[in-house]
């Protein structure tokens, strides 16, 4: 029978957790708290608290959504950029880049960056970084060749000032 | 503080039907005419600052203080400033599109914060698209306890899904049924319809609004409002709080569908709204001929011409 959404198998769940943990320093103690669900390769996070006592239909063809998707392709590791946004600066430990005003309007106009123009960041590899501004998270970043950072938007806005 | 704008005020020129006419004559009596003239300006932009992503509000209002935009704090509703400046495209800046404000009308603020969802509660936004009010719940909560948001057009509910991503919310899950007959696992203990409605009360927005507006639409909606609220009464555990709500003036579609589920359960109460908001109005107990259940002076009716706000009306309900 279809079922759109399922809780993601504890393995992969394990998977993400140390993931997200061994690249940007993300305590795994902070999804004690959410349940993993995943749709296709999307990936999402719903508040634990109820989703038991409620017994959540997930074979309800009318059920369009559960929580928050952080990974878009978990496959992958693709990160979802909007998702991200709910960490707080102070957890993130490494991987990410921090952006002046400027900077952050080329982001969300999907232009390339250059990582050396970048006063303030920690980056130990290629691949997803989380993007900072004014001490918030507004997304994330594709570092290529250790040298040009591409924005990992969902969406794009020319007019951002 | 909030009735005084320091704005010019713009004059727009507002089409209301002969027959609405008559009709608000008879509601506002003597006031008819400072309500018309109310109609026609502006209400003032609103923001209000998203607590699940920014703890630090200080940061939204340092930007917006940069760009000499003034403000003042709103009375009663969390983090939600009104923007005295004229301003454009304030959607546009980083702090907006990083989803830490968003731009709201006021009045529809506020029957979540009747509603007074805490962490601990599993709430229903039985018509919730496209979000606006489903977010402020999540934040009121803390991103805790359970939202299930519904709502019955699908195109609707992406706008939906991707509001409630932006704002970083975790607790929701969304729904695509009709209210009508919508089911769910569970009771809830707090639930908001948001009713569909003949739009009456957002005229001083879109000055045209009423150019298509009938009776006959007024009483559609209102059959389909009786529907509604019945079946989410019959969703509600006992002493749990139902708030309904619309942003229509047409008591067929405020008081007398609350009337409708006096008379068809018995289990259900009127409560009364505390609220320090100046200028609010008590819901009718009459109208025309008609008669009303005397508790109806506890739901609340706002006046564009009284409060500076959109036009909403606001019932608190119980289960006994």
């Amino acid at each position: 029978m279809f079922q759109k959404f399922q809780v993601l198998e504890n393995k992969i769940k394990d998977k993400l957790i140390s993931h997200l943990f061994s690249r940007y320093g993300i305590d795994k103690q902070y999804f004690k708290d959410y349940e993993f669900y995943k749709h296709e390769n999307s990936v999402y996070l719903l508040s634990k608290k109820y989703c038991k006592a409620v017994n959540i239909n997930l074979k309800d063809k009318q059920l369009f959504n559960v929580g928050l998707e952080i990974f878009a392709d978990y496959k992958k590791y693709l990160p979802s950029s909007i998702g991200f946004e709910i960490f707080k600066t102070k957890q993130i430990k490494q991987n990410f880049v921090v952006l002046d005003r400027g900077q952050a309007i080329s982001y969300f106009q999907n232009k390339e960056l250059e990582v050396n123009k970048i006063k303030e960041k920690n980056i130990l590899s290629d691949g997803y970084l989380i993007v900072i501004y004014n001490n918030y998270i507004i997304g994330t970043i594709e570092l290529k060749n250790k040298s040009t950072l591409f924005p990992n938007l969902s969406f794009v806005n020319y007019d951002v000032k | 503080m909030y009735k005084n704008s320091k704005l010019d005020i713009e004059k727009n020129e507002v089409f209301i039907p002969e027959k609405l006419k008559d009709k608000y004559k008879i509601i506002f009596g003597n006031s008819y005419d400072e309500f018309i003239e109310s109609c026609k300006t502006r209400p003032k932009k609103a923001i209000r600052i998203n607590k699940i992503k920014c703890v630090d509000s200080s940061l939204v209002l340092e930007y917006l203080k940069s760009q000499n935009i003034e403000f003042t704090k709103f009375p009663i509703l969390e983090e939600t400033y009104l923007i005295e400046s004229n301003v454009s495209a304030i959607g546009n800046t980083i702090e907006h599109l990083a989803g830490l404000f968003s731009i709201q009308e006021i009045s529809s603020l506020i029957p979540a914060h009747v509603l007074d969802p805490k962490e601990d509660d599993i709430v229903l936004d039985l018509t919730a698209a496209p979000g606006n009010k489903t977010i402020y719940l999540a934040q009121l909560m803390n991103n805790k306890g359970l939202i299930v948001a519904n709502d019955v057009d699908k195109d609707r509910i992406k706008t939906l899904i991707y509001n409630l991503k932006k704002q970083g919310v975790t607790n929701t899950i969304v729904t695509n049924k009709n209210g009508i007959n919508f089911n769910f696992n569970c009771k809830f203990n707090k639930i908001l319809l948001d009713a569909p409605c003949s739009c009456e009360g957002i005229i001083r927005r879109k000055n045209d609004i009423l150019k298509t507006w009938n009776e006959n639409e007024v009483l559609g909606k209102a059959i389909l409002q009786k529907k509604l609220i019945i079946n989410a009464f019959n969703l509600l555990e006992t002493s749990g709080q139902l708030v309904y709500s619309t942003c229509t003036i047409s008591p067929e579609e405020n008081e007398e569908v609350i009337m409708h589920l006096l008379e068809n359960e018995p289990s259900a109460s009127i409560e009364k709204i505390n609220l320090k908001l100046e200028g609010l109005s008590n819901g009718l107990t009459n109208y025309k001929n008609k008669n009303y259940n005397s508790s109806l002076k506890n739901a609340i009716r706002i006046f564009p011409h009284k409060t500076n706000l959109e036009a909403f009306f606001i019932c608190k309900i119980k289960k006994n």
